[in-house]
């Protein structure tokens, strides 16, 4: 009886994960590649200065604007995607990585929220400015 | 065309690569979840992290929801949320610090795993989101409580 209920928590685990891994496959490979795309064709680098004097506050390069973008807007695994395409340092991953986890997939998100009772509104702009200052206070602290 | 074939293979290679990486992770983390799961190791968690919650302003019976959310997943969470609401009809201030918190710190071990895979240090990781969560929502709570003071409810 025990054995059994543990056997099939072991498969509902394995299947949870094989879902999510789809899931990250299905945003991240297209995602990789046109961020990849972009890259090699000038226009990730034309954003890049533009968006790099923001960015420098957060010690981020500029092109780590188009993974917060994706992340925030489309869903996490786009900007897990974006992030797979950079070449970034190991402060840098730490900074990006962390504001890309306080603050994502917003849209879908904060739906969420606000069928179950919560003020949608007020999470999302909590979720930004806590993303933002961390990354200011990373880039100081780290 | 040359051109477009590389960056197609380069970004392949890239995604493939970190993916392979997240997968080793993950289904064994995911496998050891189920099992805690299964033998009732989440209620022992929430009674843990009930002591932490009260220190950031959340009352004890968001615990159990509030462990759901943060180590499975969101819309899990939401709805063992939105079940406790009807139940024991929360305040607006228990919700809002709740989603505050929820909002900024769920699905841990999904998402660290993701992250670990991408060369972020599994504890640095955990730390870099639980501070400014919890952060959040003490600033969260110390504001609301002003708010009432200033219009207090009858």
């Amino acid at each position: 009886m025990q054995t059994e209920r543990l056997l099939g928590a072991v498969r509902k685990g394995f299947k949870d994960a094989l879902s999510v891994l789809w899931l990250l496959t299905k945003v991240m490979v297209p995602v990789t590649i046109a961020v990849t795309f972009l890259d090699r064709s000038g226009v990730l680098p034309y954003l890049a200065g533009v968006f790099a004097p923001g960015m420098a506050w957060l010690g981020l390069p500029g092109e780590a604007a188009v993974a917060l973008v994706v992340g925030n807007l489309s869903s996490m695994y786009a900007g897990v995607g974006a992030m797979a395409a950079l070449e970034l340092t190991a402060k840098q991953r730490v900074i990006l990585g962390a504001m890309i986890m306080l603050s994502h997939s917003l849209p879908q998100e904060g739906a969420i929220v606000a069928r179950a009772g919560g003020q949608a509104a007020v999470v999302v702009g909590v979720r930004l400015l806590t993303a933002g200052v961390t990354g200011l206070m990373l880039n100081l602290l780290l | 065309m040359s051109f477009f074939l590389e960056s197609l293979a380069a970004g392949l290679k890239a995604s493939l690569l970190s993916l392979g990486k997240i997968a080793l992770i993950l289904i064994p983390l995911f496998l050891g979840l189920e099992l805690a799961k299964e033998l009732g190791w989440l209620g022992r968690v929430s009674s843990g992290l009930a002591g932490t919650l009260r220190r950031v302003g959340l009352p004890e019976r968001v615990a159990l929801p509030l462990a759901t959310g943060t180590i499975i997943g969101f819309t899990y969470g939401a709805g063992v949320i939105l079940k406790a609401i009807q139940e024991e009809g929360w305040t607006r201030r228990e919700m809002m610090l709740l989603w505050v918190f929820l909002g900024l710190s769920h699905a841990l071990i999904e998402d660290t795993a993701i992250f670990a895979a991408l060369g972020i240090p599994v504890p640095a990781a955990l730390a870099v989101r639980l501070v400014p969560a919890l952060a959040a929502t003490w600033i969260m709570s110390l504001w609301l409580r002003r708010r009432e003071k200033a219009r207090p409810l009858y």
